[in-house]
């Protein structure tokens, strides 16, 4: 009997609490941030500045976890929009396509949200109330790892650069656009350059082996186009476990260890998209939009940021 | 005849010999019985209220039921496939790379040869039946499946990349009908799921080959010595759960318009929580599918819960592989506590007519 009581007071405690917590979920008003994946450092760091935004506002933040999922991406945003869990929302795309019918829907429900691309990525034929476009270029981001590969190229190795090219591992079409504008850009900039092998590699580690490998067959490369850190610093790990001089290498990313080799002369450079830049305009702007959202949301570009 | 299949709609004279044996056990066991059987049920059932109090007023929806619909059905296609694979005795690990090379067929098809829709899905599923052809074919020569289908992940992995030059191919809208479309406000996936699982329930449990797989799964030395080809049976699982890994890329494809070959291993991981929490045993034969269902609305569930409380991400990751483990541990301590009861009642028994 005892018992049945203290379970009953439990549950009925267990009950009011998280009905109070509902409630309090209830009253404020809040935004979400959808990163690629907060696997990524980059995307951690965005997500810690737009938590302080978010608290100096004065709003509730929070982050979803999509993990480079483009399917949950579309989910996790749908869940918290189609049910008004958040007054406005900041998504990085995966996949823009995916997210069609998740725009469309914040757009019948009077919920703003800033997403990457071009109105035409989503189907639409221009711009649409509350709905603010960052327009990610990758055009602009490829040529810029390619043109400088090809500058260090040009300038420490006379132009005969013997490339070993890391593409982007997303295998998505932005990843095509910056592969092929990489391509482009180096053959611009050195266009006595080869590339001798292609590889995908997202982990040091692999990159460090697959170089190490690449380099038994190509013994004579010097330079590595990597389209992200990991695969720089694995590039340059494996030329200096073979005792060869530091090639001529071009990261597409940014984190601060690989500006620090940037800074020691080991790494040309690092070409990325200044999304910590861009955090604050984009934060801004979707406020604005969540205190009026039937006014027209802006087309905004995110800035690449060089680093040499 | 075991529980599982009673779940699952039995051939009516196991069931009517299933009803007999409960009616027979003594209350606890039936207790335990049911709390093995039916705790996924109950454990959704608590899930949901505990999820709407504490989502209030989100949560508990029809607009945000659909959305967990919606959210579980493919993971309910993929817990399906690997669920098959298990009842014949095998566990497919190559399903995420089935998918990716099914979908980068299908993508392809439509896209760059103009293939009409139906075809080019014909084609898509085509490739499925091949890749569980080819890895039954390998696994009946001696084999671990396990091994094998390691491999052929690796081989369909490349083989799709190879199909799609590298990239995806976006902009595929023809599938549309199939994806986030919505049919009486239910999501087309939701039809998909209710006919492949009605279909599926219907040939383990009402057929005579559909039964057989399962024997297979559960002893196939038995069926050997019964005369029956057991081969077949495993080829036939593996055939099965390739065309249902098939259809789930197909339907990832459908929902992002994207043919992709990333074949992304979570979706196995994922499908594998919702097959343990429904009691699918991993020595094959035993499990039932509806459960199977209900363990992918579980993960569903709790995903969109969590979601809508704004619960860091890391927390979610947690919590699946959490409830991955109890369900395995619940399993086994049901199981072992109504074989120990079991046995003592029939000890019991035995004395008393002794003593008589």
């Amino acid at each position: 009997m005892n018992s049945s009581r203290l379970l009953s007071s439990g549950l009925l405690v267990a009950a009011v609490s998280l009905a109070a917590l509902g409630t309090a979920m209830a009253q404020e008003k809040t935004m979400a941030f959808s990163p690629l994946s907060l696997d990524v450092p980059a995307m951690q760091g965005l997500s810690g500045a737009l938590s302080h935004f978010a608290e100096d506002a004065g709003i509730g933040y929070m982050v979803l976890d999509p993990k480079f999922d483009a399917t949950t991406q579309a989910q996790q945003l749908s869940q918290v929009i189609e049910t008004g869990r958040v007054n406005g929302a900041w998504a990085i795309t995966i996949g823009a396509p995916a997210l069609r019918n998740v725009v469309q829907r914040a757009v019948e429900s009077g919920i703003p949200m800033v997403v990457s691309g071009r109105p035409a990525d989503y189907g639409l034929d221009a711009a649409q109330p509350g709905i603010a476009f960052s327009d990610i270029d990758y055009e602009v981001y490829g040529t810029a790892i390619g043109q400088e590969l090809g500058n260090c190229i040009a300038e420490n190795l006379d132009g005969d650069g013997k490339v070993f090219f890391f593409g982007d591992t997303s295998g998505t079409e932005a990843a095509k656009i910056t592969d092929d504008f990489g391509k482009q850009g180096l053959a611009t900039a050195a266009p006595n350059a080869t590339i001798v092998a292609e590889n995908l590699s997202t982990a040091r580690l692999e990159s460090q082996q697959k170089v190490s490998q690449m380099l038994l067959a190509h013994a004579d490369a010097n330079a590595v186009y990597a389209s992200n850190d990991e695969n720089a610093m694995g590039a340059l790990l494996a030329f200096e476990a073979a005792g060869l001089p530091t090639p001529c290498i071009v990261s597409g990313g940014g984190s601060d260890e690989v500006l620090g080799f940037v800074e020691a002369g080991k790494i040309y450079a690092a070409a990325g998209f200044d999304f910590e830049g861009d955090a604050y305009q984009n934060f801004q702007t979707l406020l604005a939009m969540m205190d009026n959202p039937t006014e027209l949301g802006p087309i905004l570009s995110i800035p690449i940021k060089l680093t040499k | 005849m075991s529980h599982d299949a009673i779940d699952a709609g039995a051939p009516s004279g196991g069931a009517a010999n299933g009803a007999v044996v409960k009616r027979q056990l003594p209350p606890d066991v039936a207790i335990l019985v049911f709390l093995r059987d039916r705790g996924i049920f109950v454990l959704w059932v608590l899930l949901l209220v505990i999820f709407a109090v504490w989502n209030h007023p989100y949560f508990a929806t029809i607009n945000n039921a659909m959305l967990i619909v919606s959210a579980a059905s493919l993971t309910a296609i993929f817990a399906a496939a690997v669920a098959t694979g298990l009842f014949s005795g095998a566990l497919d690990l190559s399903l995420p790379g089935v998918a990716a090379l099914s979908t980068c067929v299908v993508g392809v098809l439509l896209k760059q040869f103009g293939v009409p829709v139906p075809l080019a899905l014909i084609g898509g599923l085509g490739v499925g039946f091949l890749c569980g052809l080819i890895n039954g074919y390998i696994v009946l020569r001696g084999l671990n499946p396990l091994i094998v289908t390691i491999g052929t992940l690796s081989v369909t992995s490349g083989l799709a990349a190879l199909v799609v030059g590298g990239y995806a191919i976006s902009g595929v809208f023809e599938l549309e009908f199939m994806g986030s479309a919505r049919y009486f406000g239910i999501p087309s996936h939701a039809y998909i799921v209710a006919v492949v699982y009605l279909a599926l329930t219907i040939f383990l449990t009402r057929t005579r080959h559909g039964i057989r797989m399962r024997a297979v799964g559960g002893n196939s030395e038995a069926v050997r010595r019964a005369g029956l080809s057991d081969q077949r049976y495993k080829i036939l699982g593996f055939i099965i759960s390739a065309m249902l890994a098939s259809l789930g890329g197909i339907m990832t494809m459908a929902l992002v318009f994207e043919a992709s070959a990333n074949a992304s291993p979570s979706i196995l991981f994922t499908a594998l929580t919702a097959v343990f929490l429904a009691g699918v045993s991993l020595a094959g034969g035993r499990g039932s599918l509806p459960r199977v269902l209900i363990g992918a609305l579980v993960l569903a569930t709790i995903s969109d819960a969590l979601t809508i409380a704004g619960v860091p991400p890391y927390w979610a990751t947690v919590a699946t592989g959490a409830l991955m483990i109890g369900a395995l541990v619940f399993d086994k301590t049901m199981t072992e506590s109504i074989s120990a009861r079991l046995v003592k009642v029939s000890t019991m028994t035995v004395h008393e007519k002794a003593s008589k």
